[in-house]
């Protein structure tokens, strides 16, 4: 990055003095240096201009430079020790469509779900919010009430997450599909994990013995690869690759819910990603790679921090969620 | 009490560096309730149950130049059409008759003042009229002139005049018109009308688009009655004044134009009134139950791929209280799918803009005997009107040129155009066709 000091206001083009800090025409923040940095503002100041937290309007609009100041859901993380999980809104995306639900119940069990709203439909983040507090809701009440067959329950959510979408209100327009998103759930108890998932958000089994993906796309690539037509990496490098096949939302194609339980065999992590993320580590290999470089000991917010932080570092072209799960087989009684 | 909604329709979307935002906005009032029948008198109760009465001043100024006699039918149907007009008007609202030559001479009531209609009064300016001579001059501005004095007289009415002409103004200057057109900026709305073919297109809409009013032919003077009525009765649905359209733009934003674009083209651009450093005022007159369109088009300091920024905010200004708001956004991606896709609202106006744009041109290279440069300019009137479906518009243009393909826009001028037909597509070419939005 060039340290030439600016002569003229970047924001506006007013001539500027060397020594200035602030444009005086526009109020733009003035950086003899790295543009990419955010300067540090003082809290509640807006992040584009600087101006004070009083020249920022009610509805989140900067009355000076205009900007609409970052939400909460640009970048929102949940820690319960035993499973973490971070979104972010990532680098060139204006909001963050996806959503992300987290708990553990009182037996322990752990519920989380993950969902990406679709960006060429009306309201993505509304649908992707939806869906996964409606379907997070289910399951941990199913939970509580000691529900048995956790893939019925899952299938089940599914539907509470796709009624849900489907009643976001919305006005046709000629150009953008009623509200969407995908859905990627697992309700993990005593061992075992039961998934369910529509569209491209993804599962993967990082063991310390071995890794593997749990969940097959709903996309036009995986169809290709299922098919035998295409290598895996030959279809994720087709533009058609990310064409998602099944969807939440009003005019979704119906059928099946893809549902499926895995039970390790060892100790290891569980891993939930939107596609923000396994767009730059689509193998398991990959991402169990990754893991591998982390300290032992580092906790699962730490991680599943870095996670995201690989995936910003690799251009952030897309909103990162990502979920773990640590699994802890239980003794077995007898001894070793 | 009339209140006033405002709503965007616009594609929020722009690549990166793309600096230049198109919004229309549409602004609807309701609620006017405008009371007060025809007829019935001040100390009615049937006048005054519902919304509080408005308080409004009616001028009629009609041309009475040598040239009305020519045929004498013209003047007596500008008498006849002054009755009607006369006849339109709400009982109270304050009303004055100005009849024009190179001076104007207000014939009713007497100089100086207005005064409340009633069905005496009414009566009374009916006599007035029916004695009126025809000889002289034609000086528009002086009538305006004279009809601002008397506004001046009730500062709180709204006040709406009704301009009939039959000819150029001869009798003062583009200059000394003009000047009067300044000063009698934001006091009063003329709607304007010209009766036959020797008037001048282009001399009466800077009038009207000066006033913040309509112009229009009436070919036949057989039509005038019907006409004024129309116009007096549109002007006494109105019950609230001044109301203007303000926009704030962000730092290192430029506002290209605000224009309105339905039910008429209008420019506002030179109109606006600065607020504060970011923020101006449009003004558009008084409003009834009604709504319309305008288009805003807003050049901003490009952000970064991934930023969201408000572009404009337009509200609507009511008596100095600010109601409503609109926000115009730009949100910048590097997606394609969304920051190419046109919003159809947006093209159908810019559409018919360049409509209202070609018609003129092509009239104008029509009569300057450029056929080659009409032919192109009428063709594409043709094309586009048929593509926005802008029927009215259609049939103007049929009575001017020969449309041998209304897709390519392929026409032939016609050898033998009438005046009124020539005329009538000029002044009607701002008359817009409203875009069609699903019913929800």
């Amino acid at each position: 990055m060039s340290n030439a000091v600016a002569t003229a206001c970047p924001a506006c083009g007013a001539p500027v003095e060397p020594a200035d800090d602030f444009c005086e025409a526009c109020g733009t923040r003035l950086t003899a240096g790295e543009q990419q940095a955010p300067a540090s503002h003082a809290a509640g100041s807006c992040s584009g201009c600087g101006a004070p937290p009083e020249a920022i309007g009610s509805d989140g609009y900067c009355s000076l430079c205009g900007l609409r100041q970052p939400s909460p859901r640009d970048h929102h993380e949940i820690d319960l020790g035993v499973t973490a999980g971070v979104t972010d809104r990532g680098l060139r995306h204006h909001r963050n469509e996806d959503a992300l639900f987290l708990k553990v119940a009182g037996d322990g069990t752990i519920v989380a779900v993950v969902c990406d709203g679709v960006s060429t439909s009306i309201d993505p983040d509304v649908a992707s919010q939806a869906a996964s507090d409606a379907a997070g809701d289910f399951l941990m009440a199913a939970v509580e009430n000691q529900a048995d067959h956790l893939i019925d329950v899952t299938r089940q959510a599914i539907d509470t997450a796709q009624d849900a979408v489907a009643q976001v209100p919305w006005t046709p327009t000629d150009d953008m599909a009623a509200p969407a998103t995908t859905f990627v759930s697992a309700v993990c108890q005593r061992g075992t994990i039961a998934l369910g998932w529509v569209g491209d958000s993804r599962a993967y089994w990082l063991g310390s013995t071995s890794a593997q993906r749990l969940t097959a796309d709903d996309s036009w690539a995986e169809g290709q690869v299922d098919a035998g037509t295409m290598t895996e990496a030959e279809a994720d490098a087709d533009p058609r690759a990310h064409s998602i096949t099944r969807w939440l939302g009003a005019d979704a194609p119906t059928g099946e819910w893809q549902v499926t339980t895995f039970t390790p065999d060892g100790p290891g992590r569980l891993l939930l990603c939107s596609d923000g993320l396994w767009n730059y580590a689509p193998t398991a290999a990959q991402l169990a790679e990754l893991l591998a470089g982390q300290p032992d000991d580092a906790s699962l917010l730490a991680i599943t921090r870095f996670f995201t932080d690989f995936a910003l570092a690799g251009g952030g072209h897309d909103n990162i969620t990502v979920v773990m799960v640590d699994f802890v087989i239980p003794d077995r009684q007898g001894g070793s | 009490m009339t209140t006033f909604t405002a709503e965007t329709y616009q594609n929020e979307y722009l690549p990166e560096g793309g600096a230049e935002v198109n919004a229309v906005v549409t602004v609807a009032a309701s609620g006017s309730a405008v009371n007060g029948r025809v007829g019935g008198s001040i100390g009615d109760v049937d006048a005054v149950r519902g919304a509080s009465s408005v308080e409004a001043a009616e001028i009629v100024i009609i041309d009475i130049s040598g040239s009305m006699n020519y045929p004498p039918a013209k003047l007596r149907a500008a008498q006849e059409a002054t009755g009607a007009a006369l006849d339109c008007i709400r009982d109270g609202v304050w009303f004055g008759v100005i009849a024009g030559t190179k001076l104007a001479h207000q014939i009713y009531p007497e100089p100086g003042a207005l005064v409340p209609a009633s069905t005496q009064t009414r009566n009374d300016a009916k006599f007035a009229v029916a004695q009126l001579q025809a000889q002289g001059g034609t000086a528009i501005g002086a009538w305006l002139g004279l009809a601002n004095e008397l506004f001046a007289t009730q500062p709180n009415a709204i006040h709406h005049a009704i301009l009939l002409t039959d000819g150029k103004d001869e009798s003062e200057t583009p200059a000394e018109l003009m000047e009067v057109l300044a000063a009698c900026d934001g006091t009063f709305q003329c709607d304007c009308r010209g009766v036959g073919t020797d008037w001048v297109v282009s001399e009466l809409r800077t009038v009207a688009s000066a006033l913040l009013g309509t112009v229009d032919i009436i070919a036949n003077p057989a039509d005038m009655p019907a006409d004024f009525q129309a116009v007096i009765e549109k002007a006494m649905g109105k019950a609230v004044n001044d109301v203007a359209l303000r926009l704030w733009t962000p730092q290192g934003a430029k506002v290209q134009f605000v224009k309105q674009v339905a039910p008429t083209i209008e420019e506002l651009s030179g109109k606006r009134i600065v607020v504060n450093d970011l923020t101006g005022d449009y003004p558009t007159g008084a409003w009834g139950d009604e709504s319309r369109d305008y288009h805003v088009c807003i050049k901003v300091t490009p952000g970064k791929v991934g930023d969201e920024m408000l572009a404009g905010r337009i509200s609507l200004v009511v008596d100095g209280q600010v109601q409503s708001q609109a926000l115009i956004k730009a949100i910048w991606t590097d997606d394609t799918q969304l920051s190419t896709q046109m919003n159809r609202e947006v093209a159908h106006y810019t559409g018919q803009a360049e409509l209202a744009q070609v018609i003129q041109e092509g009239l104008e290279a029509r009569k300057a005997g450029d056929e080659g440069t009409a032919t192109v300019k009428l063709g594409r009137a043709v094309q586009l009107a048929a593509q926005t479906g802008n029927d009215a518009t259609t049939k103007l243009l049929a009575k001017v040129v020969d449309v041998e393909d209304p897709a390519t826009g392929t026409v032939r001028l016609k050898r033998q155009v009438e005046d009124a037909d020539e005329m009538a597509l000029d002044t009607r070419s701002t008359k817009t066709v409203r875009v069609n939005r699903p019913v929800s």
